[in-house]
């Protein structure tokens, strides 16, 4: 048996060479080629993850985002509520102030005199 | 007669910024307009209240730019930490793939470089034996 092995091998010990050399050629190009996959893995693992790092941050960023967004409506409807409120308090002030000098006119006319003059800067003539 | 004319003195010596004050029927010593007390005061008070409003109005809008400006200042102090934020993150995974990578390269050449040339001169000079052998047969 063995020598009937030995007289195959030594005919066809060319074929036999050229089967074991594509083997070892098989085998290295698979193993490249795992290593290549194992490194396009770690590449897509790492963008998977910097893709869900991106994603939590945008939200994180748009949750701050509506918060000023938010606080500045709050407070522009606050100064223009303030505005509005101090624009009837000069109303209120103004009719008060005619009040006055109507008032004034009744018991000093000095009183009327100076404040054109004051006011306006004209010269009053007798 | 001599009041006309003294009307008519009047009028000629009145500059452009004079007023006067008259009562009723009595006549204006020169011509203009006559306003009655509560216009007058109309008048007056006016004045005030533009001067009341304008400051209002310029206290106004500094305090809505000064909001506008807190919140660009907001939107982008978000912007920064975000920025800041990716740019580490982006770095420590570069890294970590760098790291990987290098390490599957290693492990295929450098500790073993000797093995793999040793085994490259036997295949080829076993390969070369082989096809002189099998030319001269």
């Amino acid at each position: 048996m063995k020598e009937k092995i030995l007289a195959f091998c030594l005919k066809h010990w060319k074929e036999i060479g050229l089967v074991l050399l594509l083997l070892v050629v098989f085998g290295k190009s698979q193993y490249d080629v795992r290593n290549i996959i194992k490194a396009h893995e770690i590449a897509e693992q790492s963008l998977k993850d910097q893709i869900s790092t991106l994603q939590s941050l945008h939200t994180e960023e748009l949750r701050l985002r509506d918060e000023a967004l938010e606080q500045y409506r709050i407070e522009i409807e606050e100064l223009e509520l303030e505005y509005e409120a101090r624009q009837a308090e000069i109303k209120d002030l103004t009719r008060a102030e005619k009040e006055v000098i109507i008032k004034e006119f009744k018991q000093d006319k000095a009183l009327i005199i100076q404040r054109f003059e004051e006011t306006y800067g004209l010269r009053y003539v007798e | 007669m001599l009041n006309s004319l003294m009307l008519l003195a009047l009028l000629s010596t009145a500059s452009a910024e004079d007023f006067t004050v008259v009562a009723e029927d009595q006549p204006a010593p020169f011509e203009g307009v006559l306003l009655s007390v509560p216009a007058a005061a109309e008048v007056l008070a006016k004045y005030e209240e533009a001067q009341l409003k304008c400051e209002l109005k310029v206290e106004f809008q500094l305090d809505k730019a000064g909001t506008q400006c807190k919140l660009d200042k907001k939107l982008l102090e978000a912007r920064i930490v975000t920025l800041d934020q990716q740019y580490t993150e982006i770095i420590a995974q570069k890294d970590l793939v760098i790291e990987k990578q290098q390490t599957i390269i290693k492990k295929q050449a450098p500790q073993r470089k000797w093995l793999w040339f040793a085994g490259g001169i036997v295949l080829g000079g076993a390969s070369y034996y082989g096809i002189q052998q099998a030319v001269t047969q």
